[in-house]
């Protein structure tokens, strides 16, 4: 319960608001509630914020000192609903508080929301139905459940009436920049930290993501199935599978559905082990059916004896319906999806070369039975995914965070990476949280290249990171780019979130495919650039879907330490932080440096007529023509040796190699 | 499985399509809408609305989702999952059993006849939401939707912007059908500028299709082609022996490159390209008339001009191609560009 008897002697404040312009949808998108006019400057999450006329104020957030009584505009299109935000005073900053009148102040701030600090009330228990199951369908917006507990209802009589039309006239004035400047900067952080938490969540979900994986071959296989057999109808692809022994592309492609059916079956039995589906199954569901309707078991018994005898002498196959709703029913071992998967891909096929009506309805209703079981196993696999725990926010702990710098702050490394490594995530995390994207669309390209250029810059001082390969292949200028040749681990998450600024599922889409480690550095990249407001509630589930307080809890506490009203007393401390920062860059030079002083030590030494700095000279040119020139002139090694030792340089020292 | 897409983001939405998803679902509209304004996520969050008030209520309340393509249908199906919704209630005009529901909501209303229309309004108890578009009309003998709505007396919305084609690409395309409104109605702005490539041999464009497929890990990307089969594309132009379907896709079979494909034009029964793969589509431009790709892939834009029957041929299917893409576009070539390409201004592409 957000406000305990301890609170009885707290006071609070009302906010009156309306389902218009999906308030309640941009409220739980950013988990916070801010003066109107902000909404339209501060350039991310939504532009928009619903005012109600008369009780609103553009440059504040209204706070009345009881439910106010209020009528939503009428006239307007649409089933808008009312309900108030209450909070407690606690939450407000006083020197931040604007005096309106008795009982109605003005907050100019931006009220930062979590489980312990408000309430929704509505004035019934259906519309808190209807705004909460609305916004399931909208991206940005967080799951309400963790709230759940800070849904209640209030009672139209418990509104007091207000004279507002002192705000008709109430003249504010801020200096909204150092509000903007500060959400802004939050925004990204808080980015970063779910980023990173979901991302953790995500890279121990490995069984998760190869059911997923194991899933999304099952349809792409079924896909070309069928379009393959759609384009061709002449070749036999009905009874392709059923032909043993034999091959030939239309067998081939017609086994490979059920190949893949196999291989995830297997799979989520390895993981999810449940009985196999057996013929005798059916008829107990089918009895329990019967008796719960009231049939007696002897009469149960024979209608199932008198199905098993028609079958026989109509030669019909009563029993497949039966198969199809056992499937179907609420018996919770995913292992008879795949049953019921077989029995669609056989149901489609069996109708592929008849035109008629009949087949053609047949088809689809196979085919939207085939994606109704897959999404349906696609939920059997979110299963899977890693609960989040009570100690997750120790991962926060790691970081503390300069607003004044708009940076990492580190406190301990995160466990399996070395020193350098994490050292080089940091900087790259600092770069994209001082450069996180602005306003509404997808990323511009500039954005994104500036981005290349700085972590190109900023672990190659010596070369402008416009000259890299990664910054040339966007720009344009290549058509090819190979990122298999990258070693570096944050590297290559980097160009993971690079390829993909703009939709996280593709971006684990190719993280996936590529195999690529440590994928939760991609995630906190992405989400960092991005912004907490644009996280979707499909990636931050773990931590939303959720009323567990143990879990979510301290993790709003770690963030409210940044908007807390001693702000300026954190940056202070922040202060007397060791600065640890300045490892970051200097371990990203140790990096390289030794790398190149390993390479030298294992290939060259000894081999070449060649000191380690004038090696360390030679590797310095961008161009590799350039150093095998170099080498042939000045140092008399012969161009074939030359090729191969730089050859084998790139491949080995590829670090910072998206700037090969 | 993409879930997000089918998700609104109220983060990109404007004023007039906070409006649409605004309106009360017991009220009846026609929504006009140009290509990409974002009628068919309306009209699923639409049902997703319908069915949020059944739960609501707590009493089940009827609808049906009527759609005229096949294709429609099947690109929409997993948004249909995602959103919770009954398969069973998004219809395609043809099977659909004109039974009376509470709720109709109609896509590309534009292409039902008037005896269609008047079984639709027969058939809604409570309300209609209409949705569609003249200009996208394939028949000549239907209602426009200022017909229907009049026909209908019900009240219009319109979403004018067209908010699916980054004005990056826009402008390119422009260029090709001289129609200057095109980048006017477009809102994003668009990151990325179409390429054009030279390469030796239409094996070397089609091995790159292949690779960047690969390097970027594009799962839903199309190839358009001018021609269905070889023997249609050379009975126009006999050179014309690789700008088609049937060659690509033997070219990508004999690579063991997996892809799915569409050889006929036609919303024929046979047709099934499945949207929830990963597989890059091979098909005509003329086959992609009202889809979207993140990444479109032109390859052979290399063919003069042979006269002005070659507007309806090429320039005009070329131009349907080039606006199917929401992200990457990329024009490959061997023995120079079409002319239809050649004045475009070099700062509009890579």
């Amino acid at each position: 319960m957000p406000f305990t008897i301890k609170d009885y002697y707290m006071n609070f404040y009302y906010y009156p608001l309306t389902s218009k312009d999906f308030t309640f949808e941009n409220i739980f998108s950013s988990e916070s509630v801010s003066p109107p006019c902000v909404y339209q400057l501060r350039t991310f999450g939504t532009d928009f914020f619903n005012t109600i006329p008369k009780f609103h104020h553009l440059e504040a957030i209204i706070l009345y000192a009881e439910p106010p009584k209020y009528d939503l505009p009428s006239g307007g299109a649409g089933d808008h609903i009312k309900f108030i935000l209450k909070i407690p005073e606690n939450v407000l900053n006083p020197d931040e508080i604007v005096f309106i009148s008795e009982k109605m102040i003005g907050y100019q701030k931006t009220i930062y929301l979590n489980r312990t600090n408000f309430e929704l009330l509505f004035f019934s228990q259906k519309e808190i139905t209807i705004c909460t199951l609305k916004s399931e369908a909208t991206l940005s917006t967080k799951s309400y459940k963790k709230y759940s507990n800070n849904f209640k209802i209030i009672d139209e009589k418990e509104c007091q009436l207000f004279d507002t039309t002192v705000l008709e006239s109430l003249q504010l004035n801020n200096e909204w920049k150092g509000v903007i400047d500060f959400d802004k900067k939050f925004n990204f952080f808080k980015g970063f930290c779910y980023g990173l938490l979901c991302g953790l969540l995500r890279s121990l979900s490995k069984k998760e993501t190869e059911l997923k994986r194991s899933l999304q071959d099952i349809t792409n296989s079924f896909a070309e199935f069928k379009n393959k057999s759609a384009n061709d109808p002449k070749k036999k692809y009905d009874r392709s599978f059923l032909i043993k022994g034999k091959s030939s592309k239309e067998i081939d492609i017609a086994r490979k559905v059920f190949s893949a059916i196999d291989d995830t079956q297997r799979l989520f039995k390895d993981n999810l082990p449940g009985p196999e589906f057996q013929s005798s199954d059916i008829e107990k569901f089918l009895e329990q059916k019967l008796l719960n309707s009231g049939f007696s078991g002897d009469v149960i018994k024979l209608f199932i004896e008198f199905k098993k005898m028609e079958d026989v002498i109509l030669g019909t196959d009563n029993f497949a319906k039966y198969k199809s709703q056992y499937l179907q029913s609420d018996h919770k071992n995913p292992i008879l999806y795949f049953e019921f998967l077989r029995e669609q891909v056989k149901a489609f096929a069996a109708q592929l070369n008849s035109t008629t009506d009949w087949a053609k309805a047949s088809r689809d209703k196979a085919s939207d039975s085939f994606k109704k079981i897959m999404s349906d196993l696609s939920k059997v696999a979110d299963s899977q995914a890693a609960k989040p725990g009570t100690q997750d926010s120790v991962q926060l702990e790691k970081f503390d965070y300069s607003i004044d710098r708009n940076e990492l702050i580190i406190q301990a490394p995160i466990e399996g990476l070395t020193a350098a490594a994490f050292g080089e995530y940091v900087s790259i995390v600092d770069i994209i949280l001082k450069n996180g994207k602005l306003g509404k669309g997808d990323a511009p390209k500039e954005d994104i290249l500036s981005l290349v250029d700085l972590v190109a810059s900023l672990l190659n001082p010596n070369k402008s990171g416009k000259v890299s390969h990664l910054y040339q292949y966007i720009s344009g200028a290549l058509t090819e780019y190979d990122p298999s040749k990258v070693q570096s681990t944050a590297m290559r998450n980097f160009i993971a979130f690079v390829f993909n600024p703009d939709s996280i599922e593709r971006m684990e889409s190719y993280i996936t495919t590529k195999e690529i480690p440590e994928k939760w550095m991609a995630y906190s990249f992405w989400s960092a650039f991005n912004g907490f407001a644009n996280l979707s509630r499909i990636f931050v589930a773990p931590y939303f879907e959720t009323n567990d307080s143990k879990i979510t809890d301290p993790i709003d506490e770690y963030f409210s330490r940044f908007h807390k009203k001693g702000l300026l007393t954190r940056i202070e401390e922040i202060k007397d932080l060791p600065a640890i920062e300045e490892a970051k860059v200097e371990n990203l030079e140790v990096t390289r440096k030794t790398k190149i002083e390993n390479f030298y030590n294992e290939f060259v030494e000894g081999k070449f007529k060649l000191s380690a700095a004038q090696f360390e000279q030679i590797v310095s040119f961008d161009d590799p023509e350039k150093m095998i020139a170099e080498l042939k002139t000045r140092h008399r090694i012969a161009k074939k040796e030359g090729v191969k030792l730089i050859e084998r340089f790139r491949d080995i020292v590829k670090s910072p190699s998206l700037f090969q | 499985m993409a879930k997000e897409k089918w998700l609104i983001n109220l983060n990109e939405m404007d004023e007039f399509q906070r409006q649409i998803l605004d309106l009360s679902i017991d009220d009846s509209y026609l929504i006009k809408g140009c290509a990409g304004s974002g009628k068919t996520i309306l009209a699923l969050r639409r049902a997703h609305n319908i069915k949020v008030q059944s739960i609501a209520e707590k009493k089940p309340v009827s609808f049906t989702l009527l759609v005229y393509t096949k294709a429609l249908r099947s690109f929409i199906k997993s948004g249909v999952i995602e959103l919770d919704l009954d398969l069973n209630q998004v219809v395609h005009h043809a099977v659909w059993d004109e039974s009376a529901v509470d709720y109709i909501v109609v896509d590309e209303v534009q292409d039902f006849d008037q005896e269609k229309i008047d079984t639709i309004k027969n058939a809604a108890i409570k309300s209609l939401m209409l949705y569609g578009d003249s200009q996208q009309q394939i028949y000549d003998d239907r209602m426009t939707t200022q017909e229907i709505v009049e026909y209908l007396s019900i009240p219009q919305r319109e979403l004018l912007l067209n908010y699916r084609l980054p004005k990056s690409i826009a402008s390119f395309a422009s260029h090709v059908v001289n129609d200057i409104e095109l980048v006017k109605k477009c809102v994003k702005p668009g990151n990325e500028k179409p390429k054009i490539i030279q390469f030796a041999s239409w094996q070397q464009e089609l091995d790159f299709i292949m690779k960047e497929i690969r390097t970027r890990n594009l799962t839903d990307c199309a190839i358009l082609l001018p021609y269905n089969t070889k023997i249609k594309a050379m009975k126009v132009v006999p050179r014309n022996v690789y700008r088609n379907v049937e060659t690509v896709k033997e070219y990508f079979d004999s690579k063991g490159f997996d892809h799915e494909y569409k050889m006929r034009d036609d919303d024929h029964d046979n047709w099934d390209l499945d949207f929830d793969s990963e597989l890059p589509k091979v098909m005509t431009c003329h086959s992609a008339k009202g889809l979207q790709f993140e990444a479109v892939f032109i390859p052979f834009c290399d063919y003069p001009f042979h006269g002005p029957w070659f507007i309806n041929y090429f320039q005009k299917p070329l131009y349907v191609g080039l606006t199917r893409s929401y992200r990457h576009l990329y024009i490959t070539h061997t023995n120079g560009i079409t002319p239809f390409l050649n004045g475009i201004p070099r700062a509009l592409y890579d």
